[in-house]
Formats: C-alpha cells, structure tokens, sequence
C-alpha cells in the first residue's frame, strides 16, 4: 500500500505539506480500531462505506485483527463494481417498492458519472442504500475463511451511513448487512472523522484520542439486541424487561421476524432482562435467560430488539418482502 | 461531474490534443515535425500497423459493404476525412485540427496547439475520428444530403433506429444530446457499466462499432441546451475532432474540438478561462434528479442546509430556470457551464 501511495500524481508535494508520511485511510482506520478495542477491552467493527472503496475491519479485545479492504467496490464512481459483482437482483431485494432493471441500471450509470449529486427523492435515497448494503456484504464475503467474532461495539462512517437523514436508516443498513448477533452497540461517526484519526494519532496521540471521544463517536443509535437460533415462526422470539434509572419498567413480546424498538434516549439508561424462547439464544445457550449485570445505553434510535432470525431471510414473495421491509423500516423509524 | 476544462461548452480556448485514432496495438508515423502549422485536412500521421478487429457477429453483414462503400464517396475532402473505420496500414490521418504541431508521441500520434472551441459530452463511446460538422435536419425540411465521413449533429435525443441508420449512411461520428442506456447499450453491444468503469479505455473500445457518439447531456432524454446548439450550428460545415471515449476511472470524457477559423482565431480572440465556481450570476445546468438538464442561473446561495424529499439536507442554491421558474436545489446537483 504505501508503495502503491507513492505513485499517486502529486505526491511529493503532499508530502512536502507534512513533516509525516501520508496514510492510507484505511490504515488509518485499522489504527484506531485496534486501539478502540484494547482502550475499551471490546470486540469493535468498524464499517467504512465511501464513493470507491468499502472497509469492514474486526478488532478483538485479545489483539486478534481482520481488515477487509474491497477498493474499487463503493457507491460513488465504483458503484457499478457492485452492480457486477452483486446482480441486480440481490441490490433490489433491498428496496420497498418494486424497480425495473433499466431504472437501476440508469442510476448506476448516473453515480457513476455524476458521483457528487445528492439524493433528492426517497426512491434514489434508498437505492443508493440498497447499494451500500451490498457493497459491505461483498466486502464481508472476502472474509469468509476467517474465524468470525461478534462485535460489542460497531462503529460506521463513510458520507452514505453519516449522512443518512434518520438515524434509523444507518441502524437498518448495518443491521441488514452485517447481521450481528448477540447484545451489540451501533454507533455512527457523523462528522466521518475516525478514518483520520489514526493518523493523527502518529503525531498527536492524545489530541486523537479526545477528538475521538469528544466529536467522533458521539452519535450512538443505541444497543441492539438479537436472538438468534431456531427463532419459532409467528411465535414470541424473546420477552425483554427494561427498567429505567427511575423505577419505571417495560415488558415486550417481541415476535419472530419482527424488528421492536423500546424508547432509550441518549443519556438514559436501563437495566435489561432477556427471556429468550427455549430454540433462541441471544448469547449464553439456547433458551438461556439473560440479565444485564450493568445498565445498557440508550441512542438515538433507542434500545433495538431484531428477531429477524440469523442468518437474515427476506421473503421469497415480492409483495410480502416489500411489506416486511415496510413494517422494519418503519419499526426503526427509517 | 467536474469537466476536464471546466465547463462543458467553451467558445474559445487555447487547447492542445493529440491526433490519434485510436485502436489496440496500431501503430504510426507522423508526417509532420514539431514547429510545423496544420490545417484540418491535413495529414499528419500514417498509419503502420493495425491489429485487425474482430468482425462483431450481432452486426447484421449487410451494414459493412455500404459502410465500404460510403468511403468511396465523390467529395475527395469527405474521402479524406473518413479515417480509420476500419482503417489499413499505409492509410493516413488527417489533422482535424488548425493550429500548431507541438510534439509527437511515441506511439505516433501528433500533439495539436489550437485554437479552438470545445463541447464536452457527459457520455459516449468510440475513437478519435475528425469529420465535417453537419447539422442534422428533421424530415420533412428537405431531402438532407449527408455526406460520408460527416459528424452528424442532433439536437435532440438519439434512439437505436437512428444511430445505426447513421451508421450505415456512413456519418463518422453523432454528436446528440442523450440516448437511453438501454438503445446505447443495445447499439454498442456491451455492459455500459463496464465500458465506462475500465481502466483500459483503448481495448474496450476495440470492440466497438465504428461510429464515435458524444451525448451532451448523457443518458436519458433530454434535449440539447440552445448555447450549445448555437454554438455548433456556427461552425456547421468546419472540420472538428470527436472523441467519444469515456472513462471514469482514467477521468477521460468526450469531446468535440472545432478549431477556430483563421480570421476569428486572428482577430476576434477572446480566450474563456472557465470558472467552475457556484456563485450569484453563474449559469448552471441541473445534473440530477426529476430537473435534470435544466439550465438556470444561480440567484441565492442559502447560508443554512436545506431539506430536500429524499430527508438530506444539503447546501442549496435557488436557480432561476430559462423558462423563468424557480428551482431550489442542492449544490451537488448542480454543475457550471457559464
């Protein structure tokens, strides 16, 4: 890579600019990914969607590292790379609403050519979505001989997922594409910062590391649960128990294939209860109770419960997948 | 899109291009040495050696003998302007261009100082050819005598029929304003996608017909903007250079090269040093969205993001259209020509 950096046009003046060496972004961001996971003694991914390149890198509390760079695959100009590697078939599965192959291929070929416009209708905002999901699954797919961990904190950026225009559509997006499992945190860098801070963190170690905590990852859509297992059809997946900071307690039947969300604001903070059915796991064996021994956070979204099942199924019927994505979607308030 | 000038339409530019008519491993020697001024029927290249492109099978037969044919036109200047299509060794190249030899290249080609006029195109396809303007007239106005080796200018909106009727007739190279990806595609008879995502532009297109297309306003169907129209229909019967190669990988786009006449390049020379910048007073075209094509000037640049349908909010600006209108759109969507 930093070979493949030096040939770059105009390099040397970039490098005059700086008394360090440039960093690739994607260096950048395994350096603070590692770090994330060591400082906070977690297992961090991190998820990076840009115009021509998709990151997707795992970090564990042990030191275990998997990064995943897929360049040329991203939703700006390498947009069509993910149309010919995806199909069109499994970037439509994505969208609530039914679109022929020639619209998808039109908006292909204008990303392409003019990467810089903005969304200005629903229906292009949710195709270019539809595209960043596929781009993190073809970038996952490239990682499939590695020994996978479940992440307890997933952070996203890339403009796609930090400028989303709710909070809910970047949690469907990561929840869609890299379909977690467990008890997990998603958090989304706004201000697209976190791929520079590790390599700030080469000069100013501390400035990175308050900038981080400080303006970075401030944005938390909240904690995610999701059982997973053999989940029974039409059948309570998992009963969860929230009791807030002042006393106040939620019970919720969440059913199988549906997505629930309980009110958790940012700052706010709860004690979690999780009595998943006897099939469903949701991380300590099968049918096995859980109770959070600290209070969970809450987010921008709230405290997400997806029984979706593991892996995640769409509906092989057209007009019922568009339903269910409907009903997610609205769900999560995307 | 940024284009590579600037602007998309530039009256008067000083440019400099290099004559080259493509095609995978051809080879050629210039005819003309550094220092050297050139007309547009000039030639300066011959070429030495073409690898021979495979005949596509998805082209009915009976197109490439009038095809043949075409190029045995009278006119001894079409004849001559009708360059590599397909080409053979020995054959040579004209210049296409006015103005001054600069340089060579190693592979042949003969890099052209001009004095010029430039379209971009947001789309296209096909090698360098140059070709005598001609503005293409709507039926009913006359019987159109258009000539082979010709660059056909449409104002409007190409569909499948009309590109391989054109074809056929022996025109050289289109210059329209859109076409549905679906009739360019079915035309080229390749993956679009893939032909604008190559890194390899020159093999790509090796494979192409031989017909070179320049879409000013890209895929879709949208007319051709009236400045732009006026400025072509200017210089109707002048030789120009037309590239259609697209790449957006390699930041290559098409583009139409109409070198100035002596007398305007003399004495009426007023170079544009064309400013990309979004200001009050600059002229944009839409390139995005349900407005696309629409050409406007920007009236009100909002100090705060805007919230648009999609739920984005953006820097917006407030376009007062050609047909006085009012249009509030993000920044991004907007690219300036004037």
């Amino acid at each position: 890579m930093s070979e493949m950096i030096q040939h770059i046009p105009a390099y040397d003046r970039l490098r005059s600019w700086s008394s360090s060496s440039p960093v690739a972004t994607a260096t950048s961001l395994s350096s603070l990914v590692r770090f994330l996971a060591q400082h906070y003694a977690m297992n961090v991914t991190a998820v990076d969607v840009g115009g021509a390149t998709t990151s997707v890198m795992l970090a564990g509390e042990g030191g275990e590292f998997i990064p995943m760079v897929n360049a040329g695959v991203g939703v700006g100009p390498s947009v069509g790379a993910i149309l010919q590697q995806a199909g069109l078939k499994r970037v439509a599965r994505w969208l609530p609403f039914e679109v022929t192959e020639d619209e998808l291929r039109q908006y292909v070929l204008n990303r392409m050519l003019h990467p810089q416009v903005t969304p200005t209708s629903l229906r292009d905002l949710q195709i270019g979505q539809a595209f960043a999901r596929e781009a993190i699954l073809l970038t996952l797919e490239a990682a499939k001989q590695h020994d996978w961990f479940d992440a307890d904190l997933i952070l996203a950026t890339g403009g796609i997922l930090a400028h989303t225009p709710k909070y809910g559509q970047a949690a469907m997006i990561l929840l869609d594409a890299l379909q977690p499992r467990g008890v997990t945190s998603l958090v989304l860098d706004r201000t697209m910062l976190i791929s520079q801070l590790g390599a700030v963190a080469t000069v100013a170690p501390v400035a990175a590391v308050q900038v981080n905590e400080n303006d970075a990852v401030t944005h938390r859509l909240g904690t995610c649960v999701i059982p997973f297992g053999a989940l029974p059809p039409g059948q309570v997946a998992v009963r969860v128990g929230v009791e807030y900071s002042n006393g106040r307690q939620v019970t919720l039947d969440v059913m199988s294939g549906t997505i629930e969300v309980i009110p958790l604001r940012m700052n706010e903070q709860a004690l979690l209860s999780l009595f998943p059915a006897p099939t469903v796991d949701v991380g300590l064996g099968p049918g096995e109770r859980a109770r959070a021994a600290e209070e969970i956070d809450g987010g921008l979204v709230g405290l997400i419960i997806d029984a979706r099942g593991r892996p995640l199924m769409l509906p092989s019927d057209e007009i019922e997948r568009r339903a269910r994505l409907l009903q997610w979607m609205q769900a999560l308030g995307a | 899109m940024t284009y590579p000038l600037g602007w998309s339409v530039i009256p008067q530019i000083l440019v400099r291009r290099e004559r080259w008519p493509g095609g995978y491993k051809t080879k050629g020697s210039p005819l003309v040495y550094p220092g050297q001024e050139v007309q547009p029927d000039q030639p300066v290249i011959r070429l030495e050696k073409l690898e021979p492109i495979e005949a596509m099978e998805t082209i009915p037969r009976l197109s490439l003998p009038t095809v043949m044919n075409a190029t045995s036109g009278t006119d001894p200047r079409h004849r001559a302007m009708n360059g590599a299509s397909p080409a053979s060794i020995g054959e040579t190249i004209p210049a296409g261009m006015r103005g001054r030899v600069v340089d060579v290249t190693r592979r042949g080609g003969v890099i052209i100082e001009s004095r010029a006029a430039v379209v971009h195109g947001a789309v296209g396809a096909g090698n360098q050819v140059a070709g005598v303007l001609t503005l293409w007239q709507a039926p009913g106005s006359g019987q159109q005598n258009i000539p082979p080796g010709a660059i056909l200018v449409v104002p409007g909106p190409l569909n499948f029929s009309m590109v391989r009727q054109a074809m056929v007739s022996g025109v050289t190279g289109i210059v329209a304003s859109s076409i549905s990806s679906r009739d360019l595609e079915g035309f080229l008879q390749t993956d679009l996608v893939r032909l604008i995502d190559s890194v390899d532009i020159e093999l790509m297109q090796a494979h192409l017909p031989p017909l070179t297309l320049l879409f000013t306003e890209g895929l879709g169907m949208v007319a051709m903007p009236a400045r732009t129209m006026n400025l072509l229909s200017q210089y109707q019967g002048s030789i120009a250079l037309l590239s259609g190669a697209t790449s957006v990988r390699q930041g290559i786009f098409p583009e139409l090269v109409i070198s100035l006449p002596v007398k305007e390049a003399q004495q009426n020379w007023h170079p544009v040093q064309p400013d990309p910048l979004l200001a009050i007073g600059a002229q944009v075209r839409v390139c995005g969205g349900d407005h696309e094509g629409a050409i406007g000037e920007v009236n009100y640049l909002f100090t705060h993001q805007q919230v648009f349908d999609s739920g984005v909010r953006a820097r917006a600006a407030r376009l007062r259209l050609e047909d006085g209108s009012v249009l509030v759109v993000p920044m991004t969507l907007i690219e300036r020509i004037g």
